[in-house]
């Protein structure tokens, strides 16, 4: 039996190796996804478990009412993404990303953070 | 099974095997089987080089075309927007120039290119060992390309060195065997044919050296594979329960199969090679292993086209005003939208997803919310005809952070346990 899990998993080690897909999905952010944050962030940092096509992904920060607070187009490097902002009053923010990863696949997602603990 | 890229990469692989395969056949086991045989059979090899050649080309166009294909293709999906509107606002070359994918399919063009032009060189040579060398490093950048647009391609960092090692011998070793594999059953064909003597030297040389390859390559395919999974362990789990799992063991049948016609071909064929009709043997053994090689590269089309057909759905699945949360952790991945997403009555929906993307199968599913600074409410959660997970009514109380949860049992023995913060949205 042991013998035969040894051969199954070689044989799907062989070819699991050609299937294997990813997305670039959010490994961590700053300020940190959900959080209350005391001071405004000068920027918003992401990285991403897979590295980014930068003509492809793209970060928008946007306040409760819908307005844009980020500085424009991010600077996307390897796996991060970041992107500068206006100075914020204390509220919640939406950041929302696209991403396409060097594998072609794309992804999207947004969280929110809060300044000012409100 | 309707996706015409599973389809396009399956030609573009068979193609760039059978191109690449040729060449390495031509140069690592025709060339030094001929040489034995010396120049008595100069108009036969003549005629199989041209046949070769011709192979080759008629390979690298499918190659192109079908590449061709998969660029306007991934634009397409990129860009979000029918073809017509692609290619008039020129998104076609601006994939190609500004990712990797699309730069990377150039550089392979221009070599497919260059390979194609040098072929006559191989038509007319009696000893093309001149051209043999340049020829195998085009070949070998047209076959390992796609592996810096994969998986591996795309890991930040030295983590993602090693896995592209990896999975370009894979490649390599792909095309080594399988792609030998049709220029072998032509030299067998073609040895059956002449019955001349020192026909039967150039095919125990030819099948003595390609058994050689064919070793190394099988070798390469499982060392690469074991190291791969290895960095991707993730993708064991669900090989009996998702349709991804059951193309993966179709695969791994193919597979199997073909190791065992080419252990009959080693260890009973080729001792008989001398006498008898084992080289006619020979040669249908070789053509069903084509025709396992080739079913297993359309496999691999559909593994590879499953992601991002499981992501298009998942993207178009979130309706205008919902709250949505994608959750990912190594054991597997959870999609919440809740709709409306504010305020009010809602309806929850839950799809899970293995590490690949591919749908992951549960017995029961729980789903909870906490409120802002409130206490936990759990649902048990109800399976729709499409797979996903629903709870239908789902009071959402006040605006703010919340926080969903999951609780999902996969079998008796394994459980997925996802959370992450959720936003509602103000009552409108």
């Amino acid at each position: 039996m042991r013998i035969r899990i040894l051969f199954t998993s070689l044989f799907l080690a062989t070819f699991s190796n050609v299937a294997a897909h990813a997305h670039a999905f959010l490994d961590h952010a700053s300020p940190l996804v959900g959080s209350t944050v005391a001071s405004a962030p000068h920027e918003v940092a992401l990285t991403f478990t897979q590295n980014l096509e930068s003509s492809f992904s793209s970060v928008q920060v946007t306040d409760a009412n819908g307005a844009r607070v980020d500085q424009g187009k991010a600077q996307i490097s390897g796996n991060s993404m970041r992107v500068g902002l206006k100075s914020l009053s204390p509220g919640t923010y939406r950041v929302r990303w696209h991403a396409l990863s060097v594998d072609t696949h794309k992804t999207e997602g947004s969280f929110t953070f809060i300044v000012g603990g409100r | 099974m309707g996706d015409p890229l599973a389809y396009v990469r399956a030609a573009h692989f068979a193609a760039t095997i059978v191109a690449a395969g040729v060449v390495i056949f031509e140069v690592t086991v025709a060339a030094p089987a001929f040489a034995a045989a010396g120049g008595v059979l100069e108009a036969e090899v003549r005629r199989l080089r041209r046949r070769w050649a011709w192979l080759v080309w008629a390979s690298l166009a499918v190659a192109a075309v079908s590449g061709a294909i998969w660029l306007a293709l991934l634009a397409v999906g990129i860009y979000d927007a029918p073809i017509a509107d692609v290619w008039r606002d020129g998104g076609v070359w601006t994939v190609a120039s500004e990712t990797r994918f699309g730069q990377i399919s150039l550089v392979r063009l221009a070599a497919a290119a260059l390979l194609a032009a040098s072929l006559p060189m191989l038509k007319r040579a009696a000893n093309p060992r001149p051209w043999g060398a340049g020829a195998v490093v085009l070949t070998i950048a047209v076959l390992i390309g796609p592996a810096w647009t994969g998986h591996a391609g795309a890991t930040p960092g030295a983590a993602g060195e090693f896995p592209l090692a990896a999975d370009a011998l894979h490649l390599l070793a792909a095309g080594a065997w399988l792609g030998g594999l049709p220029p072998l059953a032509m030299l067998l064909a073609t040895a059956w044919r002449q019955k001349e003597p020192r026909w039967a030297t150039v095919t125990a040389i030819a099948v003595q050296r390609f058994s050689l390859l064919g070793v190394i390559s099988v070798s390469t395919l499982l060392a690469s594979g074991i190291a791969n999974s290895w960095y991707e362990v993730g993708t064991l789990n669900n090989l009996f329960a998702t349709s991804y799992g059951q193309l993966v063991l179709l695969k791994i049948g193919l597979f199997a199969a073909m190791v065992g016609l080419a252990s009959i071909n080693r260890f009973y064929l080729t001792p008989r090679l001398a006498s008898g009709d084992a080289v006619l043997r020979l040669y249908h053994s070789s053509l069903a292993e084509t025709g396992l090689g080739f079913a297993a590269i359309v496999v691999v089309g559909f593994l590879g086209a499953m992601a991002p057909a499981s992501h298009a759905h998942h993207h178009a699945a979130i309706p205008e005003g919902a709250a949505f949360v994608h959750i990912h952790s190594n054991a597997g991945m959870a999609d919440v939208t809740i709709v409306p997403g504010r305020v009010g009555t809602a309806r929850a929906t839950i799809r899970l997803w293995n590490g690949d993307f591919a749908p992951l199968a549960a017995e029961r599913l729980t789903f909870t919310l906490t409120p802002p600074g409130g206490q936990p409410i759990s649902w048990p959660a109800a399976q729709a005809q499409d797979g996903s997970w629903q709870v239908d009514v789902v009071p959402l109380s006040q605006a703010g952070n919340w926080k969903a949860a999951i609780d999902a049992g996969l079998d008796a023995k394994r459980r997925l346990t996802l959370d992450a913060p959720i936003v509602i949205e103000p009552e409108q």
